[in-house]
This record gives structure tokens, C-alpha cells and sequence, in this order.
């Protein structure tokens, strides 16, 4: 009993505590957008670059145009749908989901909150109410293939290291495989797929066995693992070095990833969200709704660039990455946005090498 | 009067460790910047004290009941069995693979469905408890080892067997949704479903089956004290193998609930993200392995982690901070289990 008194009375001096607590300022109504709420939902936002860039975007927007944001981090697959219907419950105009996570539950969700206007960022919701902004992988994976295959000019084999074997990897290998034969039509390639999003140690194994089954002919592997998990392939690349065997260069993905540490990695993809959370905010700040269905965003738009290409690289390996190599890769850049190249959608049952 | 007294009492520790709990809660609240009161007001509020909070919670709180009754059956039993997770998981990806290819009419699919998943889960349950028997293994590392057989089995079906045709993202890692065969809501405003009602009967049930059977009892039995079991004529690896079947099949039930109740597919990483699992053992320890008791931490349990949810929008207050109180709340019921159990050694050392 004594102890439950005790509890008690520290709960009680917490809450003296109170008056400590600051009050939130009130806001002034100054425009015709302070009333709007606007929600984004993503992973935790962290360091990843890929939810910062919409994330920035949409703070830079909120500041600029006087709406109300909030950032809904979720930490686990439950969040998505539970804290996207709290916000829905507290009466948010717009929310917008950053990722693939997003697509079932928005879908659920925009029957049930016909008033809400939903959008996602990076994948495709069922429902076509929903605003869906997708990239065009495909397309930079050409430009970078266009890149490395004339970085590399005595190779004919090309080695991919992607996540998992399903379609939306092989969309970006068939993309790096048409560039590479867009300059060398009789290119070889190998695959593998370390299985994982997050496990170095494993894609460091992969990297081991595209890199023996390169052997002299190759000297490139495309890292499409996942912007961390790469790492292994760029700790592999250092370690070769560190051997006395012959090098091997890579690519990063999501960010830009090349550094003066590490000049094997000579180029990377990265998909920029700030554009099209641009996009979605501002279709909605012009009546307060958004238009459904679904927008593929690529190279056109710069939207998924290829680092050197659509922008200076933090660190670019002159020796590999040389000007007629960016120039091959803008050359492609320019022909996708002409339309003077095409690349059709393929299943990968359908795709011969 | 004395039942009331040890009813206090044994509810005494618990409310303790919930009270410490909020009190750091409040605490860390504070160090933000924002009102404790109104930080901690609006977490019950957010969680329990609406029509669409409450729903939420008990919503969330239906997978958690499951494992947690699933765990005080085994731990209440003497068996530290760590394995809901995969026998969840297991439930759950049956539930998903069965469900959509069935043929018959939407009820019969769904009892089917939740009897297919039963059954994956006991027999997922029975492997671990043959493993740990057999080879003389702890059971509690066996099936800490078994969640993980579990996950990536579910995860390599779900990215390469029954990846779902029909998504237009082919980045998302799930089945194919369920359309028809799915456990109705109980009031189409809110979203807590029919799995809560058979979470209910579960744990009247099982509190039936511990405490007013003789299976309860041998089961109790069994677990503590086997040697003195088999002497009393009670076959104790047979009891064990029961217990950890019935333990697996509610576990695997809940994730036939969770799939056909809330995400109507396998979602990769659904069971193992939320940690069911680990809230539901941290419900029965908090309980003390009771079964009513167990559903109501379970339903606390859930219903900060939905008002952690709802304070981070309305007071921009993090929503880590319900994962700290759950944290403490844990910490203090484990040290507590510890401490007895070290005093129950020291007198069995001293008796000997």
C-alpha cells in the first residue's frame, strides 16, 4: 500500500510539473490555404534521402503557401493503415504516402474518407481515386547502361546485383541491359540476387560470385540492392584492391553515393520524391482536390536521374566516368526524351537476353 | 473480503509498473517542451476514450489477445515457449493461401480458412516441441529460433509462390487480396471485426480449459514439476506436446484473424513488425499468465500504442514515446518474474 502512495504522489509532482509545459502559439489565419491540412506518411524519415527530398519539399510548401503539415513517420507495416485513418479521423485534407506500403491501405482507406484526397509517391494504389506518381525506372537504367557501356569500351560482360527476382527488379535490369546493348549489341550479362534489402554480408557474396563469373571480361556490376545493403558490393570492390586483384566498379542507388573514399562506385540512380510531392501539392492547393489515376515520372521529368547525368556527381572517377562516356549517357537521356529510343514494358518470362 | 484483498494485491505490482510507466512517460513528454498532462490525457484519449479510438484499439489489440493467451497457456503451464510469432505467422500465411482458392460459399471459406490455419500453427508448434524434446534443447531458444523459420518461409512465399498477380505495384511484397471471404466488421463505422469476438471466446475458453478441467491441471503440472507429474501417473512429454499444439493453434489463429479481419493478405513482415508477439507475452506476463487478465493488458497495451499515434498528430509529441512506457512496463514485470524466481531457487537450494 505504501508503495502505491508513493507512486502516487511522484505522478503528483509530475503533474505540478505541468505549468512547465509551454503552450502551443496560436496561429494566425492569414491566407486562403490556413485551414488545409496536409499529412505526409513514410517510413521514419531519418537520414534516407528518399523521404527527406518530399519531405523538404512539402516543409518548403507548407512555409510558402501557410497550410498545416505533418509528418507520420510509421515504424512498423500496422502504422500504415492506423495512424493514415487517425489522420483521416482528425480531419486532414490531403495525405500523401511515400512508398509501397502506402498503396493498400490508401486504397482501403479513400472508400471509407470519400472527403480525404489521397496520393502516393513511388508505387500504385488500386484505388484510381488516388493520385499514384510512379517512376519509370526502366528509362534511367538505360541512360546508365548507354554510360558504363562506353565507360567500359574491352568489355563485354555486365554484371547486376538486385534484391529480389521479381518484375520491379527486373525493370531495372532490362533497362541497364537495352542501354548496354544500345552501345555493345553482343554484351553478356550476369545476374544474381543477394535475397535481402538490408544484409551487406550477403550482397558482399553476391558480389564475390558476379565478379568471378565476370572474370576478365567484365569489370562493372550494377548495385541494385538497396541504397544500404550496396554497401557490401562497394566494401568488396575496396577489398579487391586491398588483394592486388583487379578492380571492379559499381553504382549506387537512391542517393548519390560516390565519394573520393571509395572511386569504384562511379555512378548511381537515385529517384527524386520532391518532384512529385511538388506535383500532388500543388494540384491540390488549386481547388482542394487531386486528380486520380496514375503518372510514371523518369528521366523526362528528372525525376529518376542518373547521378552525372541529370547532375554533377559528389566525386566522379575521370578515369572511368570520362566526357565521352556522360556524353553517351546524356545522348540516351536526350533520345528517351525525344522519343527517338522507346522502351516497350516487358515481363521478364517474356525478355530475351 | 479476503478476495477482494488478493485481487488488490495482485493487481498492486502491475498497476505499479503501468504508473512508472506513464510517470517517464510524462517525464520524457515534458522534456519536448509539451504539457505532460495534456500529453498524457490525450494518450488515454486518443486510445480508449472515443467511439473510433476505442475501436482502433480493440482492433489492434485482437492479435495481441491471441498471442497473449497463447503464451500464458504455455508459460502458465511451465512451458517458456517464445513461439507465437512463428505460429502466428504460420496462421496468418495459411490463412492468406487458403482463403482466396477455396471454393463455397464466403462462411464456410472462412471457417475452413481459420481451421487450416489452427492447424498450421499447432503442427508449426508441435515441430518446435519435438526439436526441444528430443534433443533435450531449451524450448524457449527452440522457439525463439522457430520465429525466424517461420518469417523467412512466409517471406519466400510471398515473394516468389504467391506474390499477388494482380498488383500494379510489383514492388509490394503481398498476396493476393481476399474479396468475399473475410471476417465482417462488428459496426461497418468502426473497424473492429468479428476476430474480436473470437478472441473473447478463446480466453473464456482457455480459462475454462486451465481452470476447470483436468487437462488444466495436469497441464500445470506437467509443466512445473515433471518428475513429481509422472509419479502421480501423469504423462508429462504427452502434456507438454497438448499444451504446445493448443498454444500454437490460438496463435495461429490470430493470424487467420488479422489476415481475413484487418489486411485481407499476407503483407510481408505483417506479424513480426507490429511485435504481436512481444506484447502479448509482455499482456500475460503483466498478468501473471490469468486469462482475463491477459485480455485486458493486452486491450492497454494496444490502446497507448493507438493514442501514441493520435498525440503525434494532434501535439506533434513523438509516437516512440508509447514504446518507452510499453518499455518500462516490460522492464518492471520482467525484473519482478526475475526476482521471484531467483527467491524460488534460493528456497529450493535451502530445502535441499
Amino acid at each position: 500500500m505504501k508503495k502505491i502512495i508513493a507512486m502516487f504522489l511522484a505522478l503528483t509532482m509530475v503533474l505540478c510539473l505541468a505549468a512547465c509545459g509551454q503552450k502551443e502559439p496560436d496561429g494566425e489565419q492569414t491566407n486562403k490555404y490556413a485551414d488545409y491540412k496536409v499529412a505526409m506518411v513514410s517510413s521514419t524519415v531519418g537520414t534516407d534521402q528518399f523521404i527527406l527530398q518530399a519531405k523538404n519539399q512539402l516543409d518548403a510548401m507548407a512555409k510558402e503557401y501557410g497550410f498545416n503539415e505533418s509528418i507520420i513517420e510509421c515504424m512498423t507495416t500496422d502504422d500504415w493503415e492506423q495512424k493514415t485513418r487517425t489522420a483521416c479521423e482528425q480531419g486532414y485534407n490531403l495525405i500523401v504516402g511515400v512508398g509501397w506500403n502506402a498503396a493498400a491501405p490508401f486504397s482501403t482507406l479513400q472508400d471509407e474518407f470519400p472527403d480525404v484526397r489521397f496520393a502516393v509517391i513511388d508505387t500504385i494504389a488500386a484505388n484510381e481515386k488516388i493520385k499514384s506518381m510512379n517512376f519509370n525506372t526502366t528509362d534511367g537504367c538505360y541512360v546508365m547502361g548507354a554510360m558504363i557501356a562506353t565507360a567500359f569500351p574491352d568489355d563485354t560482360v555486365f554484371g547486376y546485383i538486385g534484391n529480389f527476382q521479381q518484375q520491379s527488379n527486373f525493370e531495372y535490369k532490362y533497362g541497364f541491359m537495352e542501354g548496354v546493348k544500345s552501345v555493345k549489341p553482343d554484351a553478356k550479362f550476369v545476374s544474381a540476387y543477394a535475397d535481402t534489402y538490408g544484409d551487406t554480408s550477403a550482397t558482399y557474396n553476391k558480389a564475390v560470385e558476379v565478379a568471378a563469373a565476370l572474370g576478365a571480361n567484365g569489370h562493372f556490376i550494377m548495385g541494385s540492392v538497396a541504397n544500404s545493403a550496396n554497401a557490401g558490393i562497394y566494401q568488396y570492390a575496396l577489398d579487391r584492391i586491398a588483394d592486388g586483384a583487379e578492380p571492379i566498379y559499381t553504382s549506387g542507388l537512391s542517393v548519390d553515393q560516390t565519394t573520393p573514399d571509395n572511386p569504384y562506385i562511379v555512378s548511381g540512380l537515385t529517384k527524386n520524391t520532391a518532384i512529385p510531392m511538388k506535383m500532388i501539392v500543388e494540384d491540390f492547393l488549386e481547388d482542394g482536390k487531386v486528380t486520380g489515376g496514375a503518372t510514371t515520372l523518369g528521366v523526362v521529368q528528372d525525376a529518376f536521374c542518373v547521378v552525372g547525368v541529370n547532375f554533377d556527381a559528389n566525386y566522379r572517377n575521370t578515369e572511368i566516368i570520362t566526357d565521352e562516356a556522360l556524353a553517351a549517357g546524356r545522348k540516351a537521356a536526350e533520345d528517351l526524351k525525344s522519343g527517338k529510343v522507346v522502351l516497350p514494358y516487358v515481363m521478364e518470362d517474356d525478355y530475351k537476353e | 473480503m479476503n478476495k477482494v484483498k488478493r485481487l488488490l494485491s495482485s493487481l498492486a505490482y502491475p498497476l505499479m509498473a503501468i504508473l512508472t510507466g506513464l510517470i517517464i512517460g510524462a517525464i520524457i513528454i515534458m522534456s519536448t517542451g509539451k504539457n505532460p498532462v495534456s500529453g498524457i490525457w490525450g494518450l488515454l484519449k486518443g486510445g480508449y476514450l472515443t467511439g473510433f479510438s476505442l475501436a482502433s484499439t480493440l482492433t489492434r489489440a485482437t492479435p495481441i489477445i491471441f498471442c497473449g493467451v497463447s503464451a500464458a497457456l504455455a508459460w502458465g503451464s511451465g512451458y517458456s515457449s517464445m513461439g507465437a510469432q512463428g505460429q502466428m505467422i504460420m496462421g496468418a500465411i495459411t490463412a492468406a493461401i487458403v482463403a482466396p482458392r477455396l471454393p463455397g460459399p464466403d462462411w464456410l471459406v472462412v471457417i475452413l480458412t481459420i481451421l487450416c490455419s489452427m492447424v498450421a500453427g499447432a503442427l508449426f508448434s508441435l515441430c518446435s516441441a519435438f526439436v526441444s524434446a528430443k534433443f533435450n534443447a531449451y524450448l524457449l531458444i527452440i522457439t525463439l529460433m522457430f520465429n525466424y523459420v517461420a518469417n523467412y518461409f512466409a517471406s519466400y512465399l510471398t515473394n516468389y509462390v504467391f506474390l499477388d498477380p494482380y498488383a500494379l505495384d510489383k514492388l509490394a511484397i503481398q498476396t493476393q487480396k481476399i474479396e468475399g471471404s473475410i471476417l465482417p466488421r462488428i459496426l461497418s463505422k468502426y473497424t473492429t471485426h468479428y476476430g474480436f469476438v473470437i478472441a473473447l471466446a478463446v480466453v473464456i475458453l482457455v480459462n475454462f480449459l486451465v481452470k476447470r478441467t483436468s487437462f488444466g491441471y495436469k497441464a500445470r503440472m506437467g509443466g512445473l514439476n515433471p518428475h513429481f507429474a509422472e509419479y502421480g501417473g501423469i504423462k508429462s512429454r504427452k502434456t507438454m506436446y497438448m499444451v504446445l499444439m493448443i498454444s500454437g493453434a490460438i496463435a495461429g489463429l490470430g493470424g487467420a484473424c488479422e489476415v481475413l479481419g484487418t489486411k485481407f493478405r499476407y503483407v510481408d513482415e505483417m506479424i513480426t513488425s507490429p511485435g504481436y508477439s512481444w506484447s502479448g507475452i509482455t499482456a500475460s506476463l503483466m498478468s501473471n499468465y490469468n486469462m482475463i487478465g491477459t485480455l485486458f493488458s493486452s486491450i492497454f497495451l494496444a490502446g497507448i500504442t493507438v493514442g501514441g499515434a493520435s498525440i503525434e498528430l494532434t501535439m506533434n509529441i513523438p509516437s516512440e514515446i508509447t514504446q518507452i512506457i510499453q518499455g518500462v512496463i516490460s522492464m518492471l514485470i520482467t525484473a519482478k518474474i526475475a526476482i521471484d524466481w531467483s527467491k524460488l531457487n534460493k528456497r529450493k537450494e535451502s530445502a535441499e
